[in-house]
């Protein structure tokens, strides 16, 4: 008899050791059929706001964007875009970052899509409803900690204590026939893994090899006889009055029982990886790509990964003084273009390309008009990538705002800035929000429309649960 | 009435029938007729009376007592019971008893209990005849319930009939005779007598050289042994438990010598030593070219453009530094006002910023605030620095002299408000969130308030530049100094925006005023904000002592940040006053028994205790470590020192506990990943060492655990003493079985494997990683 993800979950903080779970799921390695319904989300987090303005840029309205950005310093040269030919939903068209030639191609290939303006929002919200505060905003707007947090529970309007990955996972779990958790991350345990019942598993990235991604030292191989083992596994399940450290053997009692599970993975190479030089989302990505390749000895049907990158608070110093195609801001987008076309590439290999999405969360874009030191500061709604065989890619999608197509109105003090006068900074009012966005995202994965209020509780308040950028 | 006959009755007789069927199977006693008795033969309204009863031929589990006035109809019943002894239905009894609790209402007179039969009114039997007379019950109440030697717990005793002057309690070893007491006192609260108080409490100071063990205390009658109430039990811990624990909290762990020696002086006596004990310094470092030079390889590159010293130092410090307080409470505001080597590159520059914080850990906060926002380290980081007015339409160069087209940064004006000062929500002085009239959270600032004081940041520089290195020569940029105004070549404040200014609360700043002043305008109005005293107090709070403190805990704190917020100790006092706090000494509640207490000992914390303890000799590298293949250093388990991620520091205040719903900041960096992390550094130092790999490493970190071999040949006594200089004392019985077990699978022959399989169990267990 195989133990369901739910069964352990209540069951490995009472009766039932680890112990006996790591030798039953040693017992299910190896022992299943090949599964063929695979499903699985990648979320790549771009920690500190990342810049949409300076990413999707429109080409043939160049100008606009030239006269905000350049008396900075900061506008790209038109003549180094990406052009993306005319995109069909705006009719116009628009030029990525130089950096960004990895999803460019992949643009090409028709396997990348835009999602354009999309943000935290609590019901939606124009700038007379925003100025007028006829409608409920989103709490703390332009604070990193917050918004960060809506982006990952999409809840605006309170604080939830779990994120719409655990909650989708909580969902999902029945789908899998192994107590591997649903939800694995390469950059710790961030509230999106979090669910009401599903915790994530946090391994280590490469070059860590996959069976080493957790280890535990210092046991006979197998330690099943080893008396302290034993009893380290048994003060796991003791003193449970107490809260804390009740939460800390929930999270060692799994970590102990998966590292008996991820041992036996050995070190599945995932071409192209590994990118030489090796970054850091690039050997998170590579990871990833070797838990997918593993999918089927682990038992797993359905998956959802976080990893992230940090840097982009740029505040100061995100484009190089005359060079602007240069700079702060482009390399880290060129880190996130190569590791993503990288593992996109992967998972064709692995002949899951159409079973794999991978799409990109950030805490919010970045001000339209500059700051004085070569950066810019906190704004509101921007642009996300998705990539994969699945997605309806080469299009942007949203929610048409003042201009009657999805791209915000480019204009500080304009229809779709939450600033007004002057020193209007530009902070795009989203016309998309994160509900949406994630709805449309798990919908794909195999979450049920009646399910979908579970994970985002405030889905019913906007126009669709679906922006139609998914196979 | 509330006995509902029909239906009952129905499903008890098909019920009585089994019984009758299965009790065919059991010897019956032939002919004995039910009997009933209750004593003691006199109580009181809430007494308790014991009802005995004997011989139903035919037990039901819906029998039951009643409560009567002799002579009354047996529909009269004043109170009843099943014969489980309480209004759930329980099993059948042919025969038992229950305690019977007369209601506290009942009037004085004579009553009588009966038996009835299934839930109707057949008497199978009536008890003799009891008084009950007027008047309470004494009752007796000792807490804490867990408790040090030495330490005080409060006696409150209800109900004493006849109360006199030389009423008195006793402490006594639960089997002891009542003459045998250890203490004692009048209810007078001492050895004196004083006034008679039928109801009233006293402190009790437990004997300093009281055994561990259980006690409890009984209430007695006018200096003689007629005992009128006993308390609960009391469980008194080991010897030094509350010192550990303190030390636990306020340094970076205990050592056995530290010990000791606050056991001499005393935790004040302590805490008024540190407040001068010498300040352990980073080390000078020079100050190179932000561009490493080409010939800058090797140790130099190591040195000055690597944390590797800075690190090293901080780790040296908190094993061996005696100011084990301020570098405490130094790390503690490190992780509140953030600099991170994310954006300041040379370890010199962010030696700057932890010099300071080492000064400034017992100092005044409104100080430390202005000094921290012209510290160029933190002006780099959340740039400040270079931060200028814009260029207005038309140019008004009364306003902005030498502006820019765009606006200043807004970095350090969000983040100062929002993470080093008052928070995003108005708060009451206790730490929670004041509500509006329609309940909603009420925000502190707006982002308006953020722009307006981005306009004041503006203005300032790096101090003239220094001399760079002898073998390097020229200039380098000063992060040695304070930020300076810049000032054009008249000597006007060129870069600062003079235009005028509205702050929190609707503060203005009438424009026009030099830089300066303004500066130290704008940190008093942020300083001096009710939110400071809650929101800074409650954090410090949860990096000491608990993750989840009362608001009475956060709110008697405040007030003593609020009422020394002009002293130049102002954070010292905070600090003591944390230290002392009843909810951190255990003198109201004791913390073993309140299930939130404590916090998750983040990656520092949990290296340096265990290493302490043990008189590690370490050469402190011990942030990053990767040895034989296992990462087990600070970094790796999420603690990067002085490189955190974000200006957020580490982890998120508001981070849960997994699967609770109670606060665990550390928890945010706790995962699967990094509780093995934690198991894997325990087993390295424990079980072998880290050894020395000059010349990053040049003796490796070991301890000596020779000491411990001789309490190996007895698993008690070896687990006993980890439990106290570990756990400081409660382990519970269950841990100490379990860590027992693997002792013992060992001989005893092997003394030292005895002592690490003991050592690493307790070491990797959540019981230690969780500072209670």
């Amino acid at each position: 008899m195989t133990t369901t993800r739910r069964e352990f979950l209540s069951r490995s903080l009472g009766m039932f050791g680890a112990a006996l779970l790591a030798v039953e799921r040693f017992g299910l390695l190896n022992a299943l059929a090949q599964s063929v319904d695979y499903r699985a989300l990648v979320c790549i987090f771009l920690n500190g706001g990342n810049d949409g303005g300076n990413m999707v840029i429109p080409y043939d309205d160049y100008a606009t964007y030239s006269a905000a950005r350049s008396p900075s310093g900061l506008a790209i040269p038109q003549s180094s875009l990406l052009r993306t030919g005319v995109v069909p939903g705006v009719g116009t068209e628009f030029g990525f970052h130089p950096s960004l030639t990895g999803l460019h191609d992949l643009w090409g290939q028709g396997r990348l899509a835009v999602i354009c303006n999309v943000g935290t929002l609590v019901e939606p919200t124009n700038r007379d409803a925003y100025r007028n505060r006829t409608v409920q905003v989103p709490l703390n707007l332009f604070s990193h900690s917050d918004q960060i947090n809506q982006w990952q529970t999409s809840v605006s309007n309170s604080a939830s204590p779990s994120g719409w990955g655990g909650r989708a996972a909580d969902k999902i779990g029945d789908f899998n026939t192994t107590v591997f958790p649903p939800v694995t991350s390469t950059a710790g345990t961030p509230i999106f893994t979090i669910g009401n019942i599903e915790r994530p598993l946090a391994i280590a990235a490469a070059p860590t090899r996959l069976d080493a991604a957790l280890r535990l030292d210092g046991f006979p191989n197998p330690p099943d006889n080893d008396p302290r083992y034993l009893q380290m596994q048994h003060l796991l399940l003791v003193d449970q009055d107490k809260t804390l450290v009740r939460g800390a053997s929930r999270v060692t009692s799994e970590a102990v029982a998966m590292e008996r599970a991820i041992r036996f993975t050995g070190d599945p190479a995932v071409p192209p990886f590994p990118l030489n030089p090796r970054t850091s989302l690039g050997n998170q990505l590579e990871q990833i790509a070797k838990v997918i390749s593993v999918r089927n000895e682990l038992g797993m049907s359905r998956q959802i990964f976080f990893c992230s990158l940090g840097g982009f608070d740029t505040h100061n110093g995100q484009v190089v003084t005359g060079t602007p195609a240069t700079g702060t801001h482009a390399n880290l987008l060129l880190q996130a273009s190569n590791a993503m076309k990288a593992f996109y590439d992967a998972t064709v290999l692995l002949g899951v390309a159409s079973q794999v999405t991978t799409f990109t969360l950030s805490d919010f874009s970045r001000t339209w008009v500059p700051n004085g030191t070569l950066g810019t500061d906190h704004a509101w709604g921007s642009h996300q990538f998705v990539m994969g065989g699945s997605v309806l890619g080469r299009e942007f999608y949203g929610v048409p705002g003042s201009n009657g197509t999805v791209f915000p109105t480019l204009a500080a003090n304009g229809p779709d800035d939450t600033d007004v006068g002057g020193n209007a900074r530009g902070r795009w009012i989203p016309t998309v929000a994160i509900d949406q966005y994630g709805a449309t995202l798990a919908s794909w994965l195999g979450i049920n429309s009646s399910d979908l209020p579970a994970i985002f509780p405030n889905i019913g308040r906007f126009s669709t649960a679906n922006l139609g950028f998914m196979l | 009435m509330k006995r509902d006959l029909l239906p009952v009755q129905s499903i008890s007789f098909l019920f009585a029938c089994l019984l009758v069927a299965l009790s065919a199977i059991k010897p019956l006693r032939a002919n004995a007729q039910p009997s009933l008795g209750a004593n003691p033969s006199s109580s009181v309204p809430g007494g308790t009376v014991t009802a005995v009863w004997t011989d139903i031929s035919s037990p039901t589990v819906v029998d039951w007592i009643g409560l009567y006035l002799p002579g009354t109809a047996n529909t009269a019943y004043i109170d009843w019971i099943y014969v489980s002894c309480s209004k759930s239905r329980g099993n059948a009894e042919a025969s038992g008893s229950c305690p019977f609790v007369l209601p506290a209402s009942l009037v004085a007179g004579t009553y009588e209990l009966r038996l009835l039969a299934n839930d109707g009114y057949a008497d199978l039997a009536t008890s003799n005849a009891f008084t009950v007379t007027a008047g309470t019950v004494a009752t007796l109440v000792a807490s804490p319930a867990n408790i040090f030697p030495g330490g005080t717990i409060t006696a409150a005793w209800t109900g004493i009939a006849a109360p006199t002057s030389t009423d008195w309690i006793g402490l006594f070893q639960p089997s002891a005779a009542d003459t045998a007491y250890i203490d004692w006192i009048y209810v007078s609260c001492s050895k004196s007598p004083g006034s008679a108080g039928a109801s009233r409490s006293c402190p009790f100071v437990l004997p300093a050289n009281l055994a561990p063990g259980a006690y409890n205390t009984r209430l007695f009658s006018n200096d003689g042994f007629t005992r009128l109430a006993t308390s609960n039990p009391l469980t008194v811990s080991g010897g030094n438990g509350n010192l550990v624990r303190f030390l636990e909290q306020a340094t970076f762990g205990p050592t056995q010598s530290l010990i000791a020696h606050v056991g001499q002086v005393g935790i004040e006596g302590y805490l008024d030593a540190q407040r001068t004990a010498p300040m352990m310094d980073y080390p000078v470092l020079e100050f190179w070219p932000q561009t490493r030079p080409a010939t800058c390889t090797g140790d130099c590159q190591r040195d000055n453009y690597t944390y590797y010293q800075l690190q090293r130092h901080f780790f040296t410090n908190a094993l061996y530094g005696q100011d084990q307080l301020r570098q405490r409470v130094a790390f503690a505001l490190g992780q509140i006002l953030v600099t991170s080597q994310v954006d300041v590159p040379l370890p010199s520059w962010m030696r700057t910023y932890q010099q300071l914080l080492y000064q400034s850990a017992f100092g005044n906060f409104r100080q430390l605030l202005y000094d921290v926002t012209v510290n160029p380290t933190m002006g780099r980081f959340l740039d400040m620095l270079n931060n200028r007015c814009q260029t207005r339409t038309p140019p008004n160069v009364n306003i902005c002299r030498n502006g820019l087209n765009s606006q200043p940064n807004e970095n350090y004006a969000r983040e100062i408000l929002q993470l080093f000062s008052i928070g995003t929500f108005l708060l009451n002085q206790d730490g929670t969130r004041q509500l509006d009239g329609s309940g909603n959270l009420i925000p502190t600032y707006d982002q308006t308030i953020v722009e307006e004081f981005s306009r004041v940041f503006t203005g300032w520089i790096l101090a003239p530049a220094l001399p760079g290195p002898p073998s390097i020569g020229g200039t380098v940029p000063n992060y040695r100094d304070p930020m300076r105004i810049r000032l054009d070549s008249q000597a006007r404040e060129d870069y600062h925006d003079k235009g005028p200014k509205s702050l929190l609360n609707g503060f203005q700043l009438s424009g026009g005023q030099a830089q300066a002043v303004e500066l130290g305008a704008a940190i008093d109005n942020i300083a001096f904000h009710s939110n400071v005293a809650p929101f800074i107090s409650k954090q410090l709070i949860q990096h000491l002592v608990t993750s989840n403190p009362s608001p009475t805990y956060v709110e008697r704190i405040a007030s003593v940040f609020a009422a020394n917020a002009n002293s130049p100790t102002q954070i010292y006092d905070v600090v003591r006053a944390i230290l002392l706090d009843p909810e951190a000494r255990g003198d109201f509640i004791d913390p073993v028994t309140q299930p939130n207490y404590g916090k998750l000992r983040e990656p520092v914390q949990f290296i340096t205790n265990l290493l302490r303890a043990f008189n590690a000799n370490s050469d402190g590298v011990l942030n990053s470590l990767n040895v034989g293949g296992s990462a087990i250093g600070s970094a790796d388990m999420s603690q990067d020192v002085f490189n955190a991620p974000s200006v957020f520091s580490f982890y998120p205040p508001t981070a849960r506990v997994p699967g609770e719903n109670a606060l665990g900041p550390q928890f945010g960096i706790f995962s699967s990943l990094t509780s093995l992390r934690r198991a894997n550094f325990a087993n390295r130092i424990i079980f072998s060492n880290i050894p020395a790999a000059p010349p990053n490493r040049p003796i490796g970190t070991s301890i000596d655990l020779s000491s411990w071999d001789p309490l190996a040949s007895n698993a008690d006594e070896l687990i006993e003493a980890l439990n106290q200089l570990l756990l400081h004392g409660p382990m519970s019985a269950e841990m100490r079985d379990s860590v027992k077990i693997a002792v013992e699978s060992i001989p005893a022959s092997n003394a030292r494997l005895r002592v690490r399989t003991a050592l690493y169990l307790i070491a990797a267990s959540s019981q230690y990683q969780v500072q209670r």
